[in-house]
């Protein structure tokens, strides 16, 4: 069978027929799975630290993890799931020791502009750069609960049991964290 | 009047899950509306934030980065592999060191062992530091696998005892036998 052929017969499985592939030793799988999900993950990894250089390099450090953590993989959640959680962890990892690089934001390329004249575009575009620079001055767990609940959307529960703690402990983390940029950006 | 609301009610009211009945005292209440609007100007500039899209990298990245993950897990499976084959090579001398010292001592008997006398064990004990021991000493100082230096560590003391027991030649023919099996390893 022609490399070709095989990528083509790998593209047709779903998630879980690619990971069993792979485990049984069908490497090639793994870029299947790649392909598949670097979009996603790449996205996850960006909301964390703001530049495509670090995105990538988080990126490349998920999938690296993935591959060494797949025989793991039972298909109790859906790849895409055991993915976003391998890639906040890893970026959680990383971002603990290192502040994020902020590129200046773009204001053009937020999602909804309609409606906006360019001056409250450029003005919202100062209020995200300012809203960043304070979330990197967060303790590094204020921090963590903000990119979680914000920036990925998971459940004060779903934070709870990343960061470890109970979920009365990651409200109260988030709490806090929200009084700390009120104070810095009102300042 | 009902008591003001905890920071996690507030962070509820924030979130939309707080309950009827402090639903009821948020409605009355002008300091707890205060504090739930305050939270809300920052969750509403995290928001901001948050609903920027993710900038999409260059069309050729996805097809760099897939190449990147390939390489990064090829070089580390290669890495795990040379590392388990040297730790196996070290492994198979200290085998042969054991039968190279069990030989030895068979071919000993216990009363020359007892007539040597302080001044005698004093140059025998100097002249341990000849070339084999230099040798296993230069090998295990080279060795940057920081498992396999602790693993080995424990046991230098015993390389020092065991090449104490081998006479001149039986030390260099265990420093030959060792240097083969390491050329062979790294191969
Ligand atoms: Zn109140």
């Amino acid at each position: 069978m022609t490399d070709s052929k095989v990528t083509a017969d790998l593209s047709a499985l779903d998630d879980l027929a690619l990971v069993r592939s792979f485990v049984d030793g069908e490497r090639t799988a793994f870029d299947t799975i790649v392909a598949r999900h670097q979009r996603a993950v790449y996205q996850v990894c960006y909301r964390f630290v703001h530049n495509h250089e670090d995105a990538a390099d988080l990126t490349q450090d998920v999938f690296v993890r993935a591959f060494k953590g797949l025989k793991a993989f039972r298909g109790d959640a859906k790849l895409s799931t055991w993915l976003h959680r391998v890639a906040v962890n890893v970026c959680l990892n990383r971002t603990a020791l290192v502040r994020p690089g902020i590129e200046p934001l773009d204001p053009a390329r937020h999602v909804d502009d309609r409606s906006e004249d360019a001056f409250g575009m450029v003005a919202r575009g100062e209020r995200a750069a300012d809203v960043r620079r304070a979330i990197a001055q967060l303790p590094p767990k204020q921090r963590a609960t903000v990119m979680l609940r914000v920036y990925q959307e998971l459940s004060h529960e779903a934070i709870a049991e990343i960061l470890g703690g109970t979920v009365g402990a990651a409200k109260a983390n988030f709490f806090h964290a929200l009084g700390n940029l009120k104070r810095m950006l009102e300042s | 009047m009902t008591t003001h609301l905890t920071d996690d009610e507030r962070l509820d009211a924030l979130e939309g899950t707080v309950d009827a009945a402090r639903s009821a005292h948020l409605h009355d209440c002008a300091a707890c509306r205060r504090e739930v609007a305050d939270l809300r100007q920052v969750w509403d500039g995290l928001m901001v934030d948050a609903r920027t899209e993710v900038p999409e990298p260059p069309p050729m990245f996805w097809d760099q980065l897939q190449v990147r993950v390939g390489s990064a897990v090829d070089t580390r499976t290669a890495a795990w592999w040379m590392g388990a084959r040297g730790w196996m090579s070290l492994a198979a001398a200290a085998a042969m060191l054991l039968l190279v010292v069990s030989w030895g001592a068979r071919q000993r008997t216990p009363v020359a062992d007892v007539v040597v006398s302080q001044a005698d064990a004093a140059i025998e004990t100097e002249a341990i530091g000849d070339t084999a021991q230099q040798f296993v000493s230069d090998v295990l100082a080279s060795l940057e696998d920081e498992a396999v230096h602790e693993v080995l560590r424990p046991a230098t003391g015993a390389f020092d005892d065991a090449l104490a027991t081998l006479s001149a030649s039986e030390r260099e023919a265990f420093a030959r036998l060792l240097q083969a099996e390491l050329t062979e390893g790294s191969e």
